[in-house]
This record gives structure tokens, C-alpha cells and sequence, in this order.
């Protein structure tokens, strides 16, 4: 029993223990997992941070791509809209009249299609402000963040200092409860645990968005992260244009054209987009040729009218620049004391300024009468005939050339608010280089219907004088070999639309290309017509055959229409030619023809004509001296099988297949088609092949040999829907044809296809 | 033997919690190297902008852009054309703060390359900045402006490819840190820049820093 007793005792001993081994056991447990969910709490805080940053960053990018949409088209005085206006240029332009009016040149933007989903429920927002205390000209832009609701949310200022952190690059401060806002800006020595990159935002910005807020959206989020926009190269172009070389422009670029679908593709100079291009807006007076001059700098005068240095500094717009001397050549010289009235804008910058000033072209608007009356009341006004379209030829202003006092200010606010410009005429000298370059010209190609284009290239006296036409946006369509003025020269435009209808199915379109006005005398009948610019060949081949159904007619599709070469392959020989002057015969004849006896007895037959295969060339007939001959009496000449003795036929596949034409109408042509069946249907598209192969030019003899005979027309008989009669064109046209031959239409597949969106170009 | 299993649990979970912590912690001492080589990239990033901003002024730019420039061994530049963030500051001051990380000092000069066909060509403007520092910092902070120059955020879509160059000049050697197209030789870039720009701008007074970094402008603006 003591045993037992000291058991049991022993038993409650280690009962007690366990007791405390379990309370211990779980106090560390609880240790473990208070710091497992601290550990936890961290990584998620460090997750939300990541997504804060980028989120911010894309919220960034949102804002500056939608600044970058269209506000509005600008027309000039043709009536061709551009996409001018941007909204970052609409702010930009209303800032700078708030500050030169004394307010506050602040402006909030919002995203568009607020889809109010973002971390922490907050709206991002867009503040732009232009402050020119300091020259800075230039639109700064701040993202912040506000709230309608500003909830605890708990580690909220660890996360936005783990978001800067995580990308120092951007995001450089945060808004702090609401009633101030830190910049984590320290130098380099300074202990603070935050990289950052030196920005911060100043007072006034911070009194403004403290405000003003977001509107509707509430106030601004405690803790919340701002970001620079000067850093979003979407944003500050100039980020890319100094790191980055220009690359060619994004021409085709597609932009949200808003409401307006006519709104031309395209982008002035100065959008980020059409960055590469120079950025002179000029008009021309005329049209001009930069000249060459291989030992010295190259140089050309041109006259311009465009924007004066006073006026571009004091609008921030662009003028004439790269390598280009100034040089004053008015009228009036020195100018006169009043010469700040003499302000000068093309129409598009003036649009851009003002569109809706009272003194436009189209506007019943009686200026002021000035110093000139009638004169001032003219010079105020646009004038189309001295203006042109907008261009930008890359030359760059360069101010070595005093201009004196007298020109300082040329230009008053108000000249420029209601973009007056006056009959004042500037030149221009663009150093071109040296060395061995081709002539530059430039041309404004005119034409009917206010269709002007500006062009560049070379252009000479000889043929293929035409302009570099790529970077000239086309805006009008012309059919392929449309004749055109020499003043059109260099014209571009896109093909016009051209469709190739079959039997049985829809009309399909040709492929369209471009074209320009082009000077060439033997593709254009009067020298000058629109040739497409790219040529482009693609080759289909099938030893099989090639065609498009079981009617043996095969077509180039429709982004290459045009055949251009083809072979085939043939089973049995198909060509006999009775006579070729100076070429191939095949020693076939005919036994009989048919003429008078020069009696005035017609139909008279001449029975085995053909033991001299040379009886109807010139040989027989002219051999010892010339003389009509037999051609002088003939009356018809008879193709049938059994009036034939074939010699040894030629094997001309080609000849078996038949060129099918799109019109029938005289001008340039060419095939878009072939045909490969048991019979011909146009004798002198047939015969047209055997050009290649027999030399010399040949064509249907009903067509090429009329007019032949002394008594009368002759007549081809027994010519069968599988055969045609050709002849050669040439001789002497009373009496004789250079030769004869018979092409039999036997089965042939086209075994290859060279399809060409350029037209093989030939005169009917 | 619960005390032990219990135990064993509490180390292992100890362990994972910490080794997790750490894996996701962005405290250590790489990603503070990491962070603030960037803001030292972002840094240089807005200094150079605003230089790039004050040379494109059309006051300056069209002061200081003579094609008939007098071209010593290619280089047109004096002494007066040296600037830093003093001259700078009315394009920042109004609107934002802005402390230089470095004592960026900068100059601009024209370049004209020699033609081989005898022709003057149009000269370039360039911007040059340099500063001191220590090559740790300036290591990680190149790594970091590489990134911030070739990082899709910052080129957006386009194809553009870098051509500013950046690098250390010291006893008279250019060493290039920029990344260059697979077209263009670092060598012949580096002999250019050393023997045809940097020895002409110290042999005409420009007092070189150790690191540069130079680009082009063009009058776009």
C-alpha cells in the first residue's frame, strides 16, 4: 500500500507539471504566432505598397495619354482640318492667359470613365500649373489623391513611404492628415530611411489642392501618394527627345479622334507622336528650289511669312529654326518706329492662338482704322493668295543677325491674340551642307479643287523627275494614270479605289497604292500623270495549273490586280507561221487563196499556192523587182484545216493563253487575268503574244491587215473558235504584211503567275 | 514530450516566420542600396531636364547656337558657357523644390565633326554634366539610370534607343558606363569622346568632375 500510496503521489507530481509545461508550451505558441501574423500583416503591407506604386504610375500614364487626345480640329483657310488643339496645348494656352491675367494659373483635371476602382477608395486627380516668375514657361502637372471618405486605414503612411520606395524613380512625396504635405527630400548625408530623388512640391501648390481638392471627389486622402508628372515622358516629351534619337514618325497612328470621324489621321509638328519633324511653321510665298553648290555652303533664300522670334517667345510657339539666318529684307528699312504693329502669323498658328478671332479669313470683321486706314483694314485681315500650307522643312533659326532695337516687341499681345500679320516679308538662308547632293526642290503642287500638297525631291529636265513624296500625308484619291499639270508635280494621293468584277461574284476591290504626280513620257501620254510609287510583285505557281474555277480563268488577286509575266506549260505544238519577214517560219503554207486574174474576174482560185512557202512575202513578190504581186489581186485568204500543210508548228504555250483586260478602254492598260481554255475569245489580245517569241509586232490580221489588195478589202475565212489569225504589222500597207502565222488554241495549264499591284503600262 | 514537440514547432515556425519576413521585407541592406541609387538615377533624371530646359530657352539656345562658330579641333566652347543648379533654379523654384544629390556642375559646346568631304558641316549642341562621388554610389546609381532610361515607363512605346552617354573621365580616359546599340562601337564612342571632346574642353578650361553624362540637343522646342 505505501508503494502504492507513493505511486498515486508520484501520479498527481507529474499531473502538476504537464500543467505548467502546457501553459508554458502555450505561451510560446502564442509568442510564435503573434510574430507570424506580424509577419504577415508586414508582407501584405508590402504587397499593397508594390500595387500603390503602379497603380499610381498607370494612373500617371492615363492622365498624360488622355491630354494627349484632341480637342478640336483646326481648319485652315483650304478648308483641311487638322488634328490640332490638344488638350495638354488647351490647358497649356489657358494657363498662360490666367497668368498673364494676374489669376491663379491652376487647373484640375480629372480622369475620363472614372471607374472609381482603386486602392483604398481613392480618386486620382491631375493638377497642371504654370507659374512664368521665373521664365520657366512651362506646365508642371501633379498627381495626388483624394477621398469622399477618409477612413483609418491602418499602416496607411507605412505603405505610401514603402510605395515611394519602391519606386524612387516617380513617386517623391505623400499628403500627410490632412494638413500638410511631406516631401521625403533629404541630401545625401541625411539619415533618412526613404531614397528618394530630390523633388518636392512647394507651398502654394499645397494650399491649392488643400482648396480645391478634386471637386465632387471628395478631399484630399490622408497619407496619400503624389507623384511628379514632369518625369512621365507622355507627359514631358522633351525626356525622350534629349535621350532618344528620333525615329520616323508614327504617321499612322491610331488616336481616339473623339466624335469627329472626318478628322484627319495626322499630327502637327510638336506632338509627341510627329516628334522627329521639324518644327517651323512657314508659308510660302511661291514655290522655291534650294540650290546646290558643291564648293561652298549651300544655301537658298527663301521668303517666308511666319512666325517672328517676338512672337514665338512670347507665345512659346515654334519658329523658323535649324542652321536658317534671319535676315530682315522688308521693305521698309530701317523699320519703322511703329514696327511693333507689323506682326506676322500663318493662319494655322494664328488658328491655334485664336481660332475665334473677329479678323479671319471668311469673316465679315472691318478692323480698326490704324495708321493706314484701308491699308491697316487689309494687313489685318488673312490673305489665302499669300498663304499656303503648313510645312516643316527642318531648318533651324539661328540669330547671328542683329536685328537692332527697332524690331524688339515687334509683336503686341493683342497682334497676336487676333493673329494680324502684315505684308512684311522675311528671308530666310538655309545652309544645306556641302558635298555631292542632288539638288533639293520643294514645290506646293496645286491642282483643281484646293487640293494643295507641299512635296520635296529632286527635279531635273529628264525623265523620273519627281519629289520624295513619304512624308506627305495624301488626302485625296486619283485613278492610277490620271494625266496631270506639270504644276502638279510631286502631287500625291492615294490610288483610287478600283474594283474587278467576275462573273458570279461581288465586285472586288483593287489594291490601292499610292500615287503621285510624276513626269514620264512613256508611261504618260502627255508626259505627266499619276504613277503609284511602290512596286510590289508576288508569284503563284501550281504545275497542275493554275485557276481560279473550272472556266481555266485564273485573276491576280486583288492587292496585286495586274499580271505581269507568266509561263505555262504545253502538251502538242500550236503555232504555224507561213511567212516572217527576216524571222522564224515554220515552212507550213496554205494550198490555196483566192483573188481575181486581173482580168476583173474575182473569186478566181490559185490552186497550190503554197509550194514556196514564201509566196505571200515580199520575196516572191518583189524578188527581181517589186511589183503588187499576188497581195494586189488577193480577195481572200482561206485558214481552214484542210487548206493547211503544216510545216514543223512551234510549241508557244503562251500563245495558248489569253490576256483578260479589266476595260476595253483606250489609255493605259493591263492584264489582270488569264484565260486557258479550248477556245479564243479576243483574237487580238492572242496574237498580241507572239510579239515575244517571232519579233516584230503582231496582231489580229483582220485588224492589222486591212486596207490590203488592190480591188478590195480581203476577207480571212476558215478561221475556227480554237484558232487565230495573226499578222504581222509593218510592210508596205498597200500591198503586203511582214508575216502570217496561225496560233491553234491546244490544252495548256499556267503553271506561274507574276501578279504586280504596278501596272504594266502599254498605249492602245 | 508534448514540451519538446511543442517546442519543435514554435523554432520551426520561428524560423519560417522570419525567413518569410525577410524574403518579402524591403529593409535589408541591398534593397536601401537598391532604393537609393534609384532616387540618385531620378535625381541626375531631373537635374539634366531642367538644364536640357534652361539651354532650349529660345534666348539661350538662339544666343549660343552659331553655325559660323569659330571650330577649334572640332570643339567651339569657352569657359562662359559653364553653368549649375544656381543658374537653374527660376525654371523649379515657383513650382516644386529641388535638391541636387550631387554638385552638378554643367556646360553646353558645339561639336562639328570633321567631313571628309571637305564640307562644313552643321554643328550639334551638346549638354555635358559631371559631378564627384564615390564610385559605390555612382556604380549603383548608373545601374539605376540605365534601368530608368531603357525602362518601358519612361520610353513609353516607342522604338527609341538611348544615345545620351554617360560614364567616369579620369586622368584623361573616358570609361563608358551607358548602354550603347550593338552598332556602335564603346570603343569608338570612348576614343572619340576622350581624345576629340573631353581633352579639347580641358585643354580650353573646362575643370572635368570624375562621372558625366552627356546628351545632344536638339533645337525642338
Amino acid at each position: 500500500m505505501a508503494l502504492l500510496h507513493v505511486h498515486k503521489l508520484n501520479n498527481k507530481k507529474v499531473l502538476g507539471v504537464g500543467l505548467i509545461e502546457s501553459l508554458i508550451a502555450l505561451a510560446l505558441f502564442s509568442g510564435v504566432l503573434a510574430l507570424y501574423v506580424r509577419q504577415t500583416e508586414s508582407v501584405n503591407d508590402y504587397k499593397k505598397a508594390k500595387v500603390y506604386s503602379d497603380q499610381t504610375n498607370v494612373f500617371a500614364r492615363d492622365f498624360a495619354n488622355q491630354l494627349l487626345q484632341v480637342n478640336s480640329q483646326t481648319t485652315d483657310f483650304t478648308g483641311k482640318a487638322y488634328q490640332d488643339n490638344l488638350l495638354i496645348t488647351k490647358y497649356k494656352n489657358d494657363l498662360i492667359a490666367k497668368n498673364k491675367a494676374g489669376q491663379t494659373a491652376m487647373q484640375i483635371v480629372t480622369l475620363n470613365d472614372w471607374d472609381n476602382k482603386s486602392l483604398f477608395n481613392e480618386t486620382p486627380c491631375l493638377l497642371l500649373y504654370y507659374d512664368n516668375a521665373g521664365k520657366q514657361n512651362e506646365m508642371s502637372g501633379l498627381l495626388y489623391y483624394v477621398t469622399k471618405k477618409n477612413v483609418n486605414i491602418k499602416n496607411k503612411e507605412l505603405i505610401t513611404l514603402k510605395a515611394i520606395s519602391e519606386n524612387n524613380a516617380y513617386n517623391s512625396a505623400y499628403f500627410k492628415d490632412n494638413s500638410s504635405i511631406l516631401s521625403t527630400s533629404k541630401n545625401k548625408n541625411g539619415d533618412n530611411i526613404v531614397s528618394n530623388n530630390g523633388w518636392g512640391i512647394n507651398t502654394n501648390i499645397i494650399k491649392y489642392i488643400k482648396n480645391n481638392a478634386c471637386g465632387s471627389y471628395g478631399t484630399l486622402s490622408d497619407n496619400s501618394l503624389l507623384l511628379n508628372m514632369q518625369l512621365i515622358p507622355e507627359f514631358n516629351n522633351r525626356l525622350v527627345s534629349v535621350s532618344g534619337l528620333q525615329k520616323t514618325s508614327d504617321q499612322s497612328y491610331s488616336v481616339n479622334l473623339q466624335s469627329n470621324s472626318q478628322m484627319d489621321n495626322r499630327f502637327l509638328p510638336g506632338h509627341l507622336y510627329n516628334n522627329n519633324t521639324f518644327k517651323s511653321n512657314l508659308s510660302l510665298t511661291d514655290s522655291v528650289i534650294l540650290d546646290k553648290n558643291p564648293d561652298n555652303l549651300i544655301t537658298k533664300t527663301i521668303n517666308v511669312m511666319g512666325a517672328t522670334q517676338a512672337a514665338a517667345l512670347a507665345k512659346s510657339i515654334n519658329y523658323v529654326n535649324n542652321g536658317c539666318i534671319y535676315a530682315d529684307t522688308g521693305s521698309k528699312n530701317p523699320p519703322p518706329a511703329n514696327s511693333s504693329k507689323n506682326c506676322s502669323l500663318s493662319i494655322v498658328s494664328a488658328d491655334r492662338l485664336n481660332p475665334n478671332r473677329t479678323c479671319r479669313v471668311g469673316n465679315t470683321y472691318s478692323c480698326p482704322t490704324g495708321d493706314g486706314g484701308v491699308t491697316a483694314q487689309s494687313a489685318c485681315a488673312d490673305n489665302p493668295s499669300a498663304n499656303s500650307a503648313l510645312i516643316n522643312i527642318g531648318c533651324t533659326y539661328v540669330s547671328n543677325y542683329n536685328r537692332g532695337d527697332y524690331h524688339d516687341g515687334e509683336c503686341t499681345d493683342q497682334d497676336i491674340a487676333e493673329g494680324s500679320r502684315a505684308n512684311y516679308m522675311y528671308s530666310m538662308t538655309c545652309p544645306l551642307g556641302k558635298g555631292s547632293v542632288d539638288p533639293v526642290s520643294m514645290s506646293m503642287a496645286y491642282g483643281s479643287g484646293n487640293n494643295t500638297t507641299l512635296n520635296f525631291g529632286k527635279i531635273s529636265s529628264a525623265d523620273n523627275s519627281a519629289f520624295i513624296t513619304s512624308a506627305i500625308q495624301p488626302n485625296i484619291s486619283i485613278k492610277t494614270g490620271t494625266q496631270c499639270q506639270d504644276l502638279e508635280l510631286g502631287k500625291v494621293a492615294i490610288a483610287q479605289k478600283e474594283t474587278i468584277s467576275q462573273s458570279g461574284q461581288a465586285d472586288s476591290d483593287l489594291a490601292r497604292n499610292l500615287v503621285t504626280c510624276s513626269k514620264n513620257a512613256t508611261l504618260c501620254s502627255t508626259g505627266y500623270c499619276y504613277l503609284p510609287i511602290k512596286s510590289t510583285t508576288f508569284s503563284f505557281s501550281n504545275p497542275n495549273g493554275l485557276q481560279d474555277d473550272n472556266s481555266g480563268i485564273f485573276r491576280c488577286p486583288a492587292y496585286a490586280p495586274y499580271v505581269v509575266s507568266f509561263s505555262s506549260a504545253l502538251v502538242q505544238p500550236n503555232v504555224d507561221v507561213f511567212t516572217n519577214y527576216g524571222g522564224t517560219t515554220t515552212s507550213s503554207f496554205l494550198k490555196t487563196a483566192v483573188g481575181d486574174d486581173g482580168n476583173g474576174n474575182p473569186n478566181v482560185t490559185y490552186s497550190n499556192i503554197g509550194n514556196n512557202n514564201k509566196y505571200f512575202s515580199r520575196w516572191y513578190n518583189c524578188n527581181g523587182g517589186c511589183n503588187r504581186g499576188l497581195w494586189a489581186f488577193l480577195r481572200s485568204m482561206d485558214f481552214s484545216e484542210a487548206n493547211i500543210v503544216h510545216g514543223s508548228r512551234l510549241s508557244i504555250g503562251t500563245v495558248s493563253i489569253e490576256k483578260i483586260y479589266n476595260s476595253s478602254g483606250t489609255g493605259l492598260q493591263s492584264p489582270v487575268g488569264l484565260k486557258a481554255t479550248s477556245t479564243f475569245s479576243n483574237c487580238d489580245n492572242v496574237c498580241s503574244s507572239l510579239s515575244s517569241p517571232l519579233g516584230g509586232v503582231w496582231g489580229n490580221i483582220s485588224t492589222v491587215a486591212v486596207g490590203l489588195g488592190n480591188g478590195g478589202t480581203i476577207s480571212y475565212t476558215g478561221i475556227p473558235s480554237n484558232k487565230c489569225a495573226c499578222g504581222r504589222v509593218g510592210g508596205q500597207s498597200d500591198y503586203w504584211i511582214y508575216g502570217i502565222a496561225l496560233i491553234e488554241n491546244v490544252n495548256t495549264n499556267i503553271t506561274n503567275v507574276i501578279c504586280s499591284n504596278y501596272p504594266e503600262y502599254k498605249f492602245q | 514530450m508534448q514540451l519538446f514537440i511543442i517546442m519543435a514547432l514554435g523554432v520551426f515556425l520561428s524560423f519560417f516566420g522570419v525567413s518569410e519576413f525577410n524574403k518579402y521585407s524591403s529593409t535589408g541592406k541591398q534593397d536601401n542600396i537598391i532604393s537609393q541609387s534609384e532616387g540618385y538615377a531620378s535625381n541626375l533624371y531631373i537635374y539634366n531636364d531642367l538644364a536640357v530646359q534652361y539651354l532650349l530657352q529660345p534666348e539661350n539656345y538662339v544666343k549660343n547656337f552659331n553655325p559660323d562658330a569659330v571650330f577649334t579641333n572640332y570643339v567651339n566652347y569657352s569657359t562662359s558657357n559653364n553653368f549649375n543648379i544656381q543658374q537653374l533654379k527660376n525654371y523649379y523654384q515657383s513650382s516644386y523644390n529641388f535638391t541636387p544629390k550631387y554638385n552638378y556642375n554643367s556646360t553646353f559646346f558645339l561639336y562639328s565633326e570633321p567631313s571628309t568631304t571637305g564640307a562644313n558641316n552643321i554643328p550639334l549642341m551638346y549638354l555635358l554634366t559631371t559631378w564627384d562621388a564615390t564610385s559605390f554610389d555612382t556604380v549603383n546609381m548608373f545601374s539605376s539610370f540605365n534601368k530608368l532610361l531603357n525602362s518601358k515607363k519612361q520610353s513609353g512605346d516607342n522604338t527609341y534607343w538611348i544615345n545620351g552617354v554617360y560614364g567616369e573621365y579620369s586622368n584623361g580616359k573616358v570609361i563608358l558606363y551607358s548602354m550603347l546599340p550593338k552598332n556602335i562601337a564603346p570603343t569608338t564612342v570612348s576614343t572619340t569622346l576622350q581624345d576629340k571632346v573631353f581633352a579639347q574642353l580641358a585643354a580650353k578650361g573646362f575643370k572635368f568632375s570624375q562621372y558625366f553624362y552627356l546628351t545632344p540637343i536638339y533645337s525642338n522646342n
